[in-house]
C-alpha cells in the first residue's frame, strides 16, 4: 500500500466522501469486471458493484490495515458474489444460452447477439464453447466458481486467492482440482 | 514422487503456479513418463479451450453506469439515514425534556423564535423551512423529481419544484447559492433526462452570465462545476453532455476542464461531442500558446484511432502549431 492510498484511505474513513471516491477509481473496474465474470450479466454485475461499495463505505471506518486494502476490497466482493447468487436463485438466470427472437422473428441466443470481431464461424464456435463453459460452472458450488473465476479470468495466485476468500491455500487448490475435473468432464466432447 | 502428485504438479504448472525447480523436476518427469505426458497434454488442450471461451472484460460504458448507479444510491442512502438521524436525535431531546420540564419551556420559546426567524425574515428562502437549505450538502435529504415551472432566458429568475422530505417549491435568482445548489444536485441525481437538460440549460445561463458579467460579482457554487464536469464526462444522455461542455467553456479554463474534454476526446462514443471537445481544447491552447505532455499524447493517440476525419485532422493541426512555436 503506497503512502497515497494510506492518505486516502484516513480520510475516507474521517468521512471525506472526496477521497473514497478516489480510492475507489482505482479498483472499482476491477471489482466490476469479477462481478461480471462471476455472474455473467451486467446488470446484476452493477447491483454487485453497488453493494459492494456500500458495504466498503460503511466498513472502511473499521478498517485496520491489517491487510492490503484491495485484498480486503476484494475479499468484500466475493462475499457479496457469493451471497447474491444464492439469493438470486429463486430467479430465472439471463444466461448466455437464453433464446430471443431477432428482428427477423429469427430466434438467436444472447450470446449470438454479441459481437466480438470474429468471423461467424469462429463466433459461433466460441459461443458454443462459452455456452458450454457457462453450463459447466453452474454446476459448480459459488465457492468453486469464485475461486474459477478468481483463477482463470482474472489471474489471480492461489496465494492472493487464499486471503481475498480468507482459506487456506489448501482448500483454494481442492476447489481449483474438483472445478477442473468437473469441467473436463462436462468439456469432454470439445476434449476428445 | 507418485502418479498423485506429478498429477497435481501437471495441474499446478498449467496455473503457473510451480516455482523453477518444481517445473524443471516435472518437465524431467514427462519426458520418462508417457501417462503423465498425456495427460499433460489433455489438460493444456483444456486451458486452450478455456481461453477461448473467455468472457470479454467490462467496457468504460458499463462501468460508468455501475458509479452512476452507486453514486445516486449512496446519496440516496445517505439522506435516508439523515433524516432516520435527526427524528432519532428529536425524540431523544424529547425524552430529556420530559425528564426536565424546566427546560421545557425555554427549549419551545427556541423553536419558536428560530421558526419565526426562518418564516418571516425577508432573504430567507422557502427552502430553509424545510430543512433543505443544505440540500446538496452531505447527509441532508437529497432531492429528487425536479419540475421547471419557469426557467426564461431572458430573465435571471428560475421557478421549479422538487420533492425533499415533502415536496418543495423554489423561485429565486440564479445568483442564489441555495438555487445553484439544488440545480448542481438535479444535475447529478435526476433520472429524467429532460429535466437534465432544462438544469444544465439554466446552469449553462448561469456560466454564460458569469463571463458576460451580467450578474456582477456573483459567485458560482464550486457545486456547479463540479456537476457540470460529471455529467459532460458520465451522463447516459449526449444532449446533456454537449450543453455541460458548452457551459463549461464559459469558465475559466483550467486543469479540471482540460481533463474533462481529453476524457471525452478518448471515451465519448459521439462524434459530434469529440468535435466539441477537440474544438474546445483548440481555443484554450490558441489562449496558453501551450499544450502539456498529457494532451499532445492523447492528440497523438487521436490521430490514430478517432474514426473521425474532422478530430484526426484538428489534432494533426493542434501538434503542428505545437511543433512550430
Amino acid at each position: 500500500m503506497t503512502q497515497e492510498e494510506n492518505n486516502l484511505i484516513i480520510a475516507a474513513q474521517k468521512g471525506d466522501k472526496t477521497a473514497f471516491e478516489e480510492l475507489i477509481c482505482k479498483y472499482d473496474k476491477n471489482v466490476l469486471s469479477i462481478a461480471f465474470t462471476y455472474i455473467g450479466n451486467s446488470e446484476d454485475a452493477k447491483d454487485i458493484y453497488q453493494e459492494v461499495f456500500l458495504r466498503v463505505y460503511k466498513g472502511i471506518k473499521k478498517f485496520e490495515f491489517r491487510s492490503e486494502f484491495s485484498t480486503w476490497l476484494y475479499r468484500v466482493t466475493t462475499n457479496v458474489c457469493l451471497t447474491y447468487r444464492s439469493q438470486k436463485k429463486k430467479f430465472a438466470y439471463t444466461s448466455l444460452d437464453e433464446e430471443s427472437n431477432d428482428e427477423d422473428g429469427e430466434q438467436r441466443s444472447l450470446a449470438d447477439m454479441i459481437s466480438d470481431g470474429g468471423t461467424s464461424d469462429e463466433r459461433a464456435l466460441s459461443t458454443e464453447i462459452s455456452e458450454h463453459i457457462d453450463n459447466g460452472l453452474e454446476k459448480l458450488s459459488p465457492q468453486q466458481r469464485m475461486v474459477f473465476t478468481l483463477k482463470h479470468y482474472k489471474g489471480y495466485k492461489i496465494k492472493e486467492i487464499s486471503s481475498i476468500m480468507n482459506c487456506t491455500e489448501g482448500t483454494v487448490k481442492n476447489y481449483l482440482f474438483f472445478a477442473t475435473q468437473r469441467m473436463r468432464e462436462h468439456l469432454k466432447d470439445f476434449l476428445d | 514422487m507418485d502418479y498423485k502428485i506429478y498429477k497435481e504438479m501437471i495441474q499446478l504448472a498449467l496455473l503457473d503456479e510451480l516455482s523453477d525447480d518444481e517445473l524443471k523436476k516435472l518437465h524431467q518427469h514427462l519426458i520418462e513418463c508417457s501417462e503423465c505426458q498425456a495427460e499433460y497434454d489433455k489438460l493444456s488442450k483444456y486451458h486452450s479451450l478455456l481461453n477461448e471461451g473467455k468472457k470479454d472484460s467490462v467496457d468504460d460504458n458499463l462501468l460508468n453506469e455501475a458509479r452512476i448507479q452507486f453514486k445516486r444510491k449512496l446519496n440516496y442512502d445517505l439522506s435516508k439515514q439523515s433524516v432516520l438521524e435527526r427524528a432519532f436525535r428529536a425524540v431523544r431531546m424529547n425524552i430529556w425534556l420530559y425528564r426536565k420540564p424546566v427546560f421545557t419551556g425555554a427549549f419551545s420559546l427556541v423553536i419558536g423564535l428560530l421558526a419565526g426567524y426562518f418564516i418571516f425574515s425577508p432573504g430567507s428562502s422557502k427552502l430553509n423551512m424545510f430543512g433543505v437549505g443544505n440540500g446538496t450538502t452531505e447527509g441532508a435529504a437529497a432531492i429528487s423529481n425536479v419540475r421547471f415551472i419557469n426557467d426564461s432566458l431572458n430573465t435571471d429568475e428560475v421557478e421549479f419544484s422538487f420533492d425533499a422530505v415533502r415536496q418543495v417549491t423554489m423561485k429565486g435568482k440564479l445568483t442564489d447559492p441555495s438555487i445553484q445548489k439544488v440545480l448542481a444536485e438535479a444535475l447529478v441525481n435526476e433520472k429524467n433526462p429532460g429535466t437534465r437538460i432544462q438544469t444544465v440549460n439554466a446552469l449553462a445561463n448561469l456560466s454564460d452570465r458569469q463571463t458576460n458579467r451580467t450578474l456582477g460579482n456573483a459567485s458560482v457554487n464550486p457545486k456547479v462545476k463540479s456537476a457540470l464536469l460529471t455529467a459532460l464526462k458520465f451522463d447516459g444522455n449526449p444532449a446533456v453532455r454537449m450543453e455541460a461542455l458548452k457551459a463549461l467553456l464559459n469558465f475559466p479554463f483550467d486543469n479540471k476542464i482540460n481533463d474533462a474534454l481529453l476524457y471525452v476526446l478518448q471515451h465519448d462514443k459521439n462524434s459530434g461531442l469529440r468535435v466539441a471537445a477537440i474544438n474546445g481544447l483548440a481555443g484554450a491552447i490558441q489562449n496558453e500558446k501551450r499544450i502539456n505532455p498529457e494532451t499532445v499524447k492523447i492528440l497523438n493517440q487521436q490521430i490514430k484511432n478517432d474514426d473521425n476525419e474532422y478530430v484526426r485532422i484538428r489534432a494533426a493541426s493542434l501538434i503542428k502549431e505545437e511543433r512550430t512555436q
